[in-house]
């Protein structure tokens, strides 16, 4: 088993200070796949705090990403779903990449920094149909503005493009 | 097969993620899930736990302490790996908490009420199948708290998990 070839992919993804690097290294091939389109990889995006809760997709402009506001010390509860809708074309080794760090939802490609309140990364095939979810829950810590966004990395090498849903969370 | 073994530590998280990928032995008999849990302090004090399996509640290997105080941010992060070659698993999952416990080192797992910390992963397991978190959490209040990270429904006869006991005082 080649360790160290695993271990720097998936280090890449997590860790802040490579994660540029990484997503060169994972976005070189962007040459797509026929029978495959970014159209059919959806991801969804869901927070909620107290009785309120706002969604967020994919393929929103960033101009259009929703805004969420919480208080300090609220509990949010983030929920995501990554979905292969595509009916033949199976996604290999896609990292889904969820985080949420202060930071503005929407430029282009946030991106975790060195303290980051929250990020996780999970290599899986995405068989056609294949679905992935989870959540998390923590408390805000502070007034301020954060992102939280979940993406793929190294889808791109079949749909063409990598896939994203990004929110605002402010509070006040 | 073992990984090679880093020279020395790093201090940015990710070189010190970098280190926990490397420094986990792959085990050489048939477990399923290799995991590496870590749980930092403000003063760099870091503590580390390994793959157990349950049953039995509790698993095997005694849980190490880190201790804080009241208002610390602690970084949690785990990887887990899937290394049993045939583990195939559709809608398996991997549960992350923090949780109070009556006292370092019990064995059963607290009812999982007004956790400090969660997160929860679903999805279908494959061979060589990676997971990884990180989590910076505020324990305000005073008290002993399981920290814990397992498989779920992985269509085998047991599950794997890593613990910590995180003692605030």
């Amino acid at each position: 088993m080649n360790c160290a070839k695993t271990v720097s992919k998936f280090d890449r993804v997590l860790s802040p200070h490579l994660f540029a690097a990484g997503l060169i290294a994972f976005s070189a091939p962007l040459t797509p796949c026929r029978g495959a389109s970014g159209n059919d990889f959806t991801l969804n995006l869901k927070v909620q705090a107290g009785r309120r809760e706002q969604t967020a997709v994919s393929r929103q402009a960033p101009s259009a990403r929703p805004v969420f506001t919480a208080k300090a010390k609220e509990v949010l509860r983030v929920q995501w779903s990554a979905v292969n809708a595509a009916t033949s074309s199976r996604l290999s080794d896609v990292t889904l990449h969820v985080f949420l760090d202060h930071g503005d939802a929407r430029s282009d490609a946030p991106k975790p920094g060195p303290k980051v309140l929250f990020e996780s990364a999970l290599i899986q095939d995405f068989e056609p149909g294949g679905k992935s979810s989870g959540e998390f829950r923590m408390r805000m810590p502070e007034s301020g503005s954060y992102v939280v966004r979940a993406e793929t990395i190294g889808a791109a090498k079949k749909l063409g493009k990598e896939v994203a849903a990004s929110m605002q969370v402010v509070v006040p | 097969m073992r990984c090679p073994q880093p020279l020395r530590s790093a201090s940015s998280f990710g070189r010190a993620l970098s280190l926990v990928l490397l420094l986990t032995p792959l085990p050489a008999h048939a477990e399923h899930f290799d995991i590496k849990l870590t749980a930092t302090s403000p003063d760099g004090t870091t503590k580390e736990a390994f793959a157990d399996q349950t049953p039995p509640v509790g698993g095997l290997n005694p849980r190490p302490v880190l201790r804080a105080r009241p208002g610390d941010t602690i970084v949690f992060q785990f990887i887990m790996t899937n290394v049993y070659a045939h583990a195939f698993a559709h809608d398996a999952g991997v549960r992350f908490f923090v949780v109070r416990e009556r006292e370092p080192g019990q064995k059963d797992v607290p009812a999982l009420e007004n956790l400090a910390a969660e997160a929860s992963f679903t999805f279908n397991l494959k061979p060589g199948a990676r997971i990884g978190a990180k989590e910076r959490v505020v324990i305000s209040e005073p008290g002993t708290y399981l920290l814990r990270v397992e498989s779920q429904r992985t269509q085998r006869d047991h599950e794997h998990f890593a613990a910590i006991d995180l003692e605030v005082r």
